[in-house]
């Protein structure tokens, strides 16, 4: 049809939109993100055992615990196995016991994002987190309601609270507040940093605010 | 609750590992066009992609590992910017669709922003299809692959964008007659 724009045509207007964008885009550097992780690796080290929480739809609430402790150690390859596990269990003997338990979890940490996912009662949670060995995390809780499968799906999902924390050869669990705002499923999703993969453990237990 | 594996497949390879900054040089404007194409703002669309490498580069013992660093970087930054977007559609919408009529000295063409505002008004899915198919050059099997879906359901996504956009984007002095 003469009043529609060809395929063609219609790849030439991206391919425009391209070059004109290229053109007018001035990138920050890779020294500049160089320069941001290793600022946030030394924040990281200053709040070992802490958690640095990011607000998410004004339903996230804030906790920091922890001691001041030394740089993150640069990665080194994974540790053994039996080390590994150990330290799963270290991080999962600091969190402190809790009868009403709604979900727990420990696992070590790999180059994989640690995915955990179930369901939890509309309600005000905390969720304490500890990390035991190198590196850090980055934590990423998702919402969505019941009978929606679409926890993976980044525009449907709600992600209901994010944090980093740092692993430390003595843990010391923090907390991290979200409210599931009605019957739903949560994934809770952990990822390796600053080479805690393969060299660190993780832990959380999730339980009714009030 | 139910253990499950990960959003990023992270097959190792014995290929060569690449080198941070060399991907950063080769991708960063290009994933910086995809994300002003999507989301419709260019700042924003930097902001999230540098953030994205800087992400990339805390775990690149990981990333450079996998097959493909830069879809890796490319989903990073568009889940930053959608989750961006969406507390800014609600405390800043306002001032974003101030934004957008700000004259634009350095911006592109008034071809060029008729482009992007078409897709704007595309279903999120076709718009990302689109996307994916014109800029970051993926075939139909490597967007039916990463969003999930069957390859005839983006063919389908592709041929509505298609002709959504071909119709806003007629030649100039043509009209449609609408009922």
């Amino acid at each position: 049809m003469a009043d529609q724009l060809t395929d063609d045509q219609l790849a030439d207007l991206f391919a425009g939109l391209r070059a004109d964008t290229v053109a007018a885009v001035l990138p920050p550097g890779a020294d500049a993100a160089r320069h941001t992780v290793r600022r946030r690796r030394q924040a990281r080290a200053a709040v070992t055992g802490g958690l640095a929480v990011a607000a998410v739809a004004g339903v996230v609430g804030v906790a920091v615990a922890g001691t001041p402790a030394a740089p993150p150690a640069e990665p080194t390859g994974p540790l053994p196995t039996a080390d590994r596990s150990a330290l799963r269990d270290l991080a999962e003997s600091v969190l402190p016991p809790d009868a009403r338990s709604a979900a727990a979890w420990s696992f070590s940490l790999g180059d994989e994002t640690s995915n955990t996912a179930g369901e939890l009662p509309a309600g005000s949670y905390r969720m304490v987190v500890a990390c035991a060995g190198d590196g850090g995390t980055d934590v990423l809780v998702r919402w969505t309601p019941r009978g929606e499968d679409n926890l993976f799906d980044p525009e449907r999902a709600v992600v209901v609270a994010t944090g980093e924390t740092a692993c430390a050869a003595a843990p010391s669990p923090a907390t991290l507040r979200f409210v599931t705002p009605r019957d739903g499923e949560v994934m809770v999703s952990v990822e390796a940093v600053d080479g805690a993969a393969g060299r660190a453990g993780f832990a959380y237990r999730i339980v009714p605010a009030r | 609750m139910a253990l499950t594996t990960d959003l990023h497949p992270p097959p190792e390879t014995t290929r060569a590992v690449p080198d941070f900054d060399e991907l950063y040089a080769a991708h960063y404007a290009d994933l910086t066009v995809q994300l002003f194409a999507y989301f419709g703002d260019r700042q924003e669309a930097q902001d999230v992609v540098q953030e994205a490498f800087c992400r990339a580069l805390a775990r690149w013992s990981s990333v450079s590992r996998y097959d493909d660093p830069v879809a890796w970087v490319r989903r990073v930054a568009w889940n930053l910017a959608v989750s961006r977007w969406r507390r800014a559609r609600t405390a800043l919408g306002f001032l974003r669709r101030q934004r957008v009529a700000e004259p634009q000295v350095d911006g592109p063409s008034p071809e060029r922003v008729a482009l992007v505002r078409a897709l704007a008004t595309l279903p999120g899915v076709q718009r990302r299809a689109m996307v994916l198919h014109y800029l970051a050059d993926l075939t139909v099997a490597e967007i039916a692959q990463r969003e999930g879906v069957a390859e005839g359901t983006v063919k389908s996504w592709l041929h509505r964008g298609r002709a959504a956009l071909a119709v806003q984007l007629r030649p100039t002095g043509t009209e449609v007659s609408r009922g």
